[in-house]
């Protein structure tokens, strides 16, 4: 380290008061920041949780004004044998997805979201579950249920009172259709709350409300070596739907979540304020330490130390309570989100996040240092002279 | 200070015609209103008057913190005021040592550190600098104290840690800023004599301002100001000296 940078740190953390009141604003500032940023991405992410459990296709072929999974905009059935003539394309099934009322066997009337797929191949069911609990779909009014929610939303009530998780054999009558629960998968935590069902396709055809149009997508496999852009576009051509990757589907998803619920605003405004806060606090702190050094600080001028040798000390003051404050707050923070992992809260700390924090809790900070930067350039060094 | 040996001394620092003006317009005051001046090598010299009447103005431009507004100007054969701001600030840390009427010690590092600042300015490493500062503390007296803090010290040993850090890059020119102001009269003799064998060696000069009438008498030369001028150019006469000179 250099003598002049050593000196600015010496003279940072001489008073410890005042040091440490720095970092600590500065740590709930990047605290903020890092922790919202995180639970902001985690809900984020959690809106393309149904679509990226979703397992064996490439593509989701769907009408064209379809903005996100739990929008249904059915196709008529002849859109699958459509798909299915597009050349490139190695299988293509049906799949229904819609909401539905299920009655629990204790006489509860809850929503839930139903998904029929295809009877013979079972493609499109989810990702997690065992090969087994898939098969049971074809006994007679099988059912599958999410196994997060056995204990909470489906949870059945005894004759005593208490509450019990909804067990295989159960019955649950969904839209005055009988349904049994013959297994349970696992799902990654979605930002929808409504259970997932998962039946197969023409026993969700008959439990749903007669519509002409009954198939909400259209599950693509490409051929081998066929890449699946051009694919998408040989069907867009083709039929006039969508056809969207996986990831894409799941991106155009959280994209129109983001945009039409507050989601975005709430968290953005709760970022910008831990941002605007740390700048404040971080600014307050500086400027005053800067006041109450600039004499200590024209004597140095006095002495013979370039302004931008000053400022570089201000720069190296503003770095050390920086980083030292995002990194503990930082850290905080991936802690809160690592404690209240259990609890199911949505939080997924990112190098983006990580980045984006630091450079907004560095770019806080050096607007604070500016401030007194601007000051320090301004000190008469001739000042020191006078009583 | 013999005639003849003032004839072989060099002139240090050397002002014609210099003024320093604040301001413009109406409220334009001039601190300083045509200053000629010599000092040479090897004298300390005493810049005494009222206050308001330039003093730290004129240590200031004699310094290269200030600049003046017209006027030559000659300070061991440099025109500070002719160089950019940062090699003003190079030249300052090079050529001048100052001790300040409030000491301006940094409160968070020990005796030696501070001492060793003009050191750490020019690159020193921190250890070098912090050594060879504490020699000087020693023989001002401090060695107990290299590695307290400034609050810890009395007025008269924080004003020996400034007159330390004044002369611990060796520097050719010295100035003080009311230095005995906050001693007690054997401590201010003491200081006096540092400050005295700083300016005796070959090619330094030491400026002293200050009001401390005891201390007068150790000046080769004073300068009276008043009104932004000199009014008597040198004095020395006027006080016996105590250097039997």
């Amino acid at each position: 380290m250099r003598p002049l940078d050593r000196l600015a740190y010496r003279m940072l953390i001489g008073d410890r008061l005042k040091y440490l009141s720095l970092v600590a604003g500065l740590v709930f500032a990047s605290l903020l920041v890092v922790q919202q940023a995180s639970i902001f991405t985690g809900y984020a992410d959690r809106t393309g949780s149904w679509i990226l459990d979703s397992d064996g296709h490439d593509l989701w072929v769907m009408d064209e004004q379809v903005d996100m999974s739990e929008d249904s905009k059915p196709l008529l059935q002849t859109a699958l044998s459509r798909v299915r003539g597009i050349d490139g394309v190695a299988w293509a099934v049906p799949l229904y997805k819609n909401y539905l009322k299920a009655r629990l066997p204790h006489g509860k009337l809850i929503t839930v979201r139903v998904v029929g797929i295809d009877d013979a191949s079972l493609a499109g069911g989810p990702r997690g579950a065992a090969r087994e609990a898939l098969a049971a779909l074809r006994r007679d009014q099988a059912i599958l249920v999410n196994e997060d929610q056995l204990a909470t939303t489906l949870a059945v009530a005894q004759p005593d009172g208490t509450m019990r998780p909804v067990a295989i054999g159960d019955s649950i009558s969904i839209n005055e259709h009988q349904a049994t629960v013959a297994g349970t998968f696992p799902a990654t935590p979605d930002f929808f709350w409504d259970p997932v069902l998962y039946t197969t396709y023409s026993r969700a055809l008959a439990m749903a409300p007669p519509e002409r149009r009954s198939t909400t997508y259209v599950l693509v496999k490409a051929k081998p070596g066929v890449e699946l852009g051009r694919l998408a576009s040989r069907i867009r051509e083709a039929t006039g739907f969508a056809a969207l990757t996986t990831e894409e589907f799941a991106a155009r998803t959280r994209t129109y979540v983001l945009a039409q619920t507050g989601i975005l605003i709430n968290f953005g405004i709760t970022i910008v304020l831990g941002f605007v806060i740390g700048t404040l606090v971080a600014a307050q702190t500086l400027y005053s330490f800067i006041l109450e050094n600039q004499r200590s600080l024209a004597a140095l001028k006095a002495m013979g130390v370039r302004n931008a040798r000053i400022a570089r000390m201000v720069v190296v003051q503003v770095l050390v309570v920086g980083v030292l404050g995002y990194g503990i707050g930082a850290g905080l923070a991936a802690l809160s989100g690592s404690l209240l992992d259990g609890a199911g809260l949505a939080f997924r700390v990112t190098w983006t996040t990580l980045l984006l924090g630091l450079l907004a809790i560095l770019t806080s900070c050096t607007l604070a240092g500016l401030l007194g930067i601007r000051r320090v350039m301004r000190l008469d060094p001739a000042s020191v002279f006078k009583t | 200070m013999t005639a003849a040996s003032a004839s072989l001394r060099s002139v240090a620092i050397r002002c014609e015609a210099v003024t320093k003006h604040y301001g413009s317009g109406e409220t334009r005051i001039a601190a300083l209103r045509g200053v000629d001046l010599a000092i040479d090598e090897g004298c300390m010299t005493m810049l005494v008057g009222p206050s308001g009447c330039g003093k730290t103005t004129l240590i200031s431009i004699l310094s290269g913190i200030l600049s003046q507004s017209s006027g030559e100007l000659s300070v061991f054969g440099t025109d500070p005021s002719r160089l950019p701001d940062g090699d003003r600030a190079e030249w300052r840390a090079a050529t001048v040592g100052f001790v300040f009427q409030q000491f301006n010690l940094l409160p968070t590092l020990t005796a030696a550190e501070n001492a060793a600042v003009p050191l750490l300015i020019r690159g020193t490493p921190w250890p070098d600098a912090v050594e060879i500062a504490c020699g000087h503390l020693s023989e001002l007296g401090m060695a107990e104290r290299c590695g307290s803090l400034p609050r810890e010290l009395s007025g008269g040993q924080q004003q020996r840690i400034a007159i330390a850090r004044a002369l611990v890059h060796d520097p050719r020119l010295l100035v003080c800023d009311e230095p005995t102001s906050a001693l007690d009269h054997e401590t201010g003799e003491r200081v006096i004599d540092v400050l005295r064998a700083a300016a005796l060696r070959s090619g330094r000069a030491v400026i002293v301002v200050t009001h401390d009438q005891r201390i007068l008498r150790h000046a080769d030369t004073i300068l009276r100001m008043d009104d932004g001028r000199i009014i008597v150019e040198p004095v020395s006469d006027a006080i016996p000296p105590a250097h039997g000179a």
